[in-house]
């Protein structure tokens, strides 16, 4: 019972009940600790039951009784099937109390922090650090600033508090393509250290972890477009640079050009602006090399040119000859106004006009051109057609011998032809099957590429998951460890397991021993029925030749007599040995008994129930003569 | 005493004098007034002339009126602000002496509005400037007084946000270069992933 | 000017040259006399300085044309320039970039966050809430200008979305 007892007593006061050390049994509990330890319990299994209860003993008897009342009803609620009543925690015996901490013990949550998932194990972590440095905070005390040691300054002192800025720093660019002696020369002799680059300390730190920053997430963007599109464009990443840059450029000038176009036409007078942009556009364009474009351009601005200088000559000319009167002035200016309104009228349909003009001539020379063409197409024809007859013409004296020649040139050429053709045929056959051969060759490397690409791509997205994981397994396992630093160091475990094991090994030989008895025990009893039966067997023989001897002899007739009293005496004495164990047995069991009656502390227990009954007689006195004064 | 609805602290006692005037009203027009100052709570406004219906058979003056809206106030604020089981907060009134179907009312609209009220509190806690809407736009420079060729992308980034102490939003244009943009988000992501750790 | 430059040694060319860099690149906007020359001859020398460091990067010129303008210096002098102008072109670049940059009215020089845990209020006594605080500095006009904000899970998912969506822009447009 030792071992049980502390058991409980530690489980007790890890809930916080306050067992003093003095107590180290069940034996010892007070009422008052009883309801303590009780209502303990039942807060921590069920903290709906367990609020309405209060964790001492109330001083009135009345109350006192209520409060057992109160506790055996909850204890019934949670499940305790053993008796309960008020008079368990008033008069208490320690078996009923022992039964009721053991089942009230075994319902309590088990290592609740653990049983609990992971997110609220997490928060519940972070609660408990936080309230460790709020109340580390608190317990030190507030110093004058000049008192103050490094540890304060963190929670007392402002001086140390920096904004974060950042300036720009002069690193020596590791990936620089071209090593320059220049370069290398001035980053060895006259770069200055980082932490000197500066005009404020402070700023050192934020800066480097900027551009820290700006580089690692340029480099992780670069990969991540690398990956989902440059690597399909089966380039290297400089050509896939390039070519981005300019489809980039073309795209953006290209809007610029068509932005830029209208806005030019309906008005001369921004013709700078739109040189200006046209140059600019010609300079942009000059950085990639796209030259239609650019001739485009300027020829454009050619005539945007031209159009603007006639338009000026025009109008500078009236200027001198306007300014004379004064009153006329404002007249003269509406007049010259709508003149040269018209005349700009006048110039803008006449370079409409002329627009229209060009397109016309254009597309007739264009027509022209075509015709042209084909005319000498059919000049050359037709040229051909005269010296092929002019030829037969010349041959035409000497009718047959030229036939048979011509005959032989023929029949000589048609061979020739066939040589020819048998000849490439020879030719053929192989390059045809080389160049099959090559087709082949190129899918199949075509084929392998893809498989290499989808592979690679495949390889980075498990590189990216097992990452991802393992960080994963890594913060958990940091969640894990600082949970099971922060649980109570209980190395009691073992401690009882290893208690428990004894435990068993005992009950183990005392099993042992018992059977060892057991076995001893029927020993003796075949022992005693094989007496038994020999004696009775022995009896009857002795008795039988006695018998016999006895009608003939008178003495022997006399000792048949004594081996009868004998035989009768001795099984007498065995009766009464018997008797004796029974009775034995008999006293232990009631001894027994009386320990147990004696453990339920009856005599005590009925003196403090007379004593309480007593008290709440005195109560209800004292109440009704309350209430008669009143 | 200590109460959990207080905040495990003693009963202010202008309360303790104003539950006894609650106690004046009948029981149902106390359960109608407390939905009156529930939605009061709650940011619906409250009907000063029901309030005053409800109360004239008491023969309320409009001091008992104003004393019997603010101790409700007080109560069920109070009570959500401390995450009270409406059970305890019944028992604790009537500790108080507030009488048991008044309390029964009382708590039963409390129960009902229990996590609206607590998320509107939470909701109007203090907040030192919240964000209301984000617009940008991206900018190609090509050329600039400084630098002949620039072609570089610039964002402009505009934050509308309501300050601290105002209700008025104000509005913050900044423009930002490409690389300052990109440490500023990827930075933002960090802190993401730090605060969905937090909960 | 570049004449003043011949009369200075190789070693001291150098030195002149990097520091007037340095100053171009706003690290270090102050240096000290390190010629034996009258003021206005010192002044007008960094004048010169600078402007051709600008210039040539601003509007990429030639070396001939750097030499060019360099005439009146001596051999080596002139070749320490274009040495100097060659080893340093980038953060020259980079920093007239800055500076372009800075044209506009408003711009974001600096940014910080913390991430808090409000843990209670006047209103709820647990409020356990995450809210991160963003602090931009802003230089409006040439003035620093503070400005912060307190995000809650919600509004900075929205800020992240839509910064993405401009960084989805902004990838297409870079080299």
């Amino acid at each position: 019972m030792e071992e049980v007892d502390k058991i409980l007593i530690h489980a007790l006061k890890q809930i916080g009940t306050e067992v003093s050390e003095e107590t180290d049994s069940i034996k010892r509990f007070t009422s008052e600790l009883i309801v303590e330890s009780v209502v303990k319990c039942i807060r921590v299994i069920d903290p709906g039951l367990g609020s309405a209860l209060p964790t001492s003993l109330p001083p009135g008897m009345s109350a006192r009784f209520r409060v057992g009342m109160m506790l055996a009803q909850a204890c019934q609620d949670i499940g305790y099937k053993g008796e309960i009543g008020y008079q368990t925690f008033l008069y208490s015996n320690e078996p009923e109390i022992r039964s009721l901490l053991m089942f009230l013990v075994e319902k309590l949550p088990r290592e609740s922090a653990e049983a609990s998932d992971q997110p609220t194990g997490k928060s519940v972590v972070l609660q408990r650090a936080i309230s460790a440095a709020i109340k580390a905070q608190l317990a030190v005390p507030w110093l004058p600033p000049n008192c103050r040691l490094p540890l304060h300054y963190a929670t007392q002192s402002q001086e140390t508090l920096h904004s974060f800025h950042v300036q720009p720093l002069s690193l020596p660019q590791s990936s620089g393509k071209e090593h320059l002696k220049e370069v290398k020369d001035y980053q060895r002799d006259i770069l200055l250290p980082i932490t000197a680059q500066l005009s404020s300390r402070t700023c050192l730190v934020a800066s480097v972890l900027e551009q820290h920053t700006a580089e690692l997430s340029a480099a992780q963007e670069w990969d991540n477009e690398w990956n989902s599109q440059g690597l399909l464009s089966r380039l290297t990443p400089q050509e896939y640079r390039s070519r981005k840059l300019t489809r980039l450029h073309k795209r953006i000038e290209d809007q610029l050009r068509s932005a830029a176009l209208p806005s030019s036409e309906s008005a001369f007078g921004v013709s700078h602006a739109t040189s200006d942009l046209s140059e600019l556009l010609q300079s942009f364009s000059g950085s990639t090399h796209s030259d239609h474009i650019l001739t485009k351009g300027s020829h454009f601005t050619h005539t945007q040119k031209f159009t603007f200088t006639q338009d000026t000559t025009a109008v500078t000319n009236p200027i001198p000859t306007v300014r004379q009167s004064e009153g006329d002035a404002l007249l003269r200016q509406q007049e010259e106004l709508t003149s040269l309104q018209q005349q700009f009228q006048q110039l803008c349909s006449h370079v409409s006009q002329l627009a229209a003009d060009m397109k016309h001539t254009n597309v007739t020379n264009a027509q022209v051109m075509d015709e042209l063409k084909k005319r000498e197409q059919a000049n050359s024809e037709k040229e051909e057609k005269i010296l092929v007859k002019k030829k037969t013409i010349d041959l035409l004296p000497d009718t047959d011998n030229n036939l048979l020649k011509l005959q032989a040139v023929v029949e000589a050429s048609s061979k020739r032809v066939i040589n020819l053709a048998t000849q490439w045929e020879k030719h053929r056959a192989p390059l045809i099957d080389e160049h099959r051969r090559l087709k082949e060759i190129c899918s199949t490397q075509d084929l392998e590429s893809s498989r290499k690409l989808s592979e690679i791509k495949s390889l980075h997205d498990k590189i990216s998951v097992s990452t991802e994981e393992a960080k994963r397994k890594e913060e958990m396992h940091k969640q894990l460890v600082t949970e099971l630093e922060n649980l109570p160091q209980d190395a009691s475990r073992a401690e009882y397991t290893q208690r428990i094991l004894e435990i068993v090994s005992n009950i183990k030989k005392q099993k042992e021993e018992i059977t060892k008895i057991l076995c001893d025990t029927k020993e003796l009893q075949k022992e005693i029925n094989n007496l038994t039966g020999k004696l009775d067997r022995t009896f009857a023989v002795t008795d039988e030749l006695v018998f016999k001897d006895a009608k003939k002899d008178e003495s022997v007739r006399k000792s048949y007599k004594y081996l009868a009293a004998l035989h009768e005496n001795c099984n007498q004495l065995i009766q009464t040995i018997e008797d004796t164990g029974t009775i034995l047995r008999e006293i232990r069991d009631l001894e027994e008994q009386i320990e147990v009656e004696n453990g339920k502390k009856t005599v005590a227990n009925l003196e403090r129930i007379l004593d309480d009954y007593k008290a709440i007689r005195q109560e209800n006195s004292a109440l009704a003569a309350k209430i008669r004064d009143g | 005493m200590r109460f959990r609805f207080c905040g495990d602290l003693d009963c202010p006692d202008w309360v303790l004098a104003e539950i006894s005037t609650l106690a004046k009203i009948s029981s149902v027009k106390m359960k109608l007034l407390c939905a009156q100052v529930m939605k009061d709570l709650l940011g619906e406004g409250i009907d000063y002339e029901k309030v005053s219906k409800l109360t004239a058979d008491a023969k309320f003056e409009s001091g008992d009126i104003k004393a019997s809206i603010a101790v409700l106030a007080f109560i069920l604020s109070s009570a959500a602000k401390h995450d009270v089981d409406s059970e305890s907060l019944s028992s604790e009134l009537q500790q108080l002496g507030l009488p048991k179907e008044h309390t029964t009312g009382l708590c039963k609209s409390y129960e009902d509005k229990h996590t609206a009220l607590q998320d509107k509190l939470r909701e109007t806690s203090l907040r030192l400037g919240r964000l209301e809407e984000v617009s940008w736009r991206v900018d190609y420079t090509l050329s600039s007084s400084q630098l002949k060729q620039v072609n570089q992308p610039v964002v402009q980034l505009k934050l509308q946000t309501q300050g601290a102490e105002s209700r008025s939003s104000e509005t913050t244009v900044v423009s930002v270069s490409a690389d300052k943009f990109r440490v500023l988000l990827t930075e933002l992501k960090q802190a993401q992933t730090m605060m969905d750790a937090l909960q | 000017m570049a004449a003043v430059l011949s009369s200075v040694s190789d070693t001291d060319c150098k030195k002149l040259c990097h520091r007037v860099v340095d100053s171009l690149c706003g690290q270090t906007p102050i240096h000290k006399q390190i010629l034996s020359c009258s003021n206005q001859e010192w002044l007008d020398l960094l004048n010169f300085l600078t402007s051709l460091f600008h210039k040539t990067v601003a509007e990429n010129h030639s070396e001939d044309k750097v030499l060019a303008e360099l005439s009146e210096a001596g051999v080596s002098q002139s070749g320490i320039v274009l040495d100097v102008l060659r080893s340093r072109k980038e953060e020259i670049r980079q920093s007239l970039l800055d500076r372009t940059l800075s044209i506009s009215s408003t711009t974001l020089q600096d940014f910080d966050w913390q991430l808090k845990l409000a843990l209670s209020s006047d209103k709820i006594a647990s409020l356990n809430t995450a809210l991160l605080t963003l602090s931009l500095d802003v230089r409006e006009n040439g003035v620093l200008k503070p400005f912060s904000i307190e995000l809650n899970r919600k509004e900075l998912a929205m800020l992240i979305t839509s910064l993405e969506n401009a960084n989805k822009v902004l990838l297409q447009l870079k080299g």
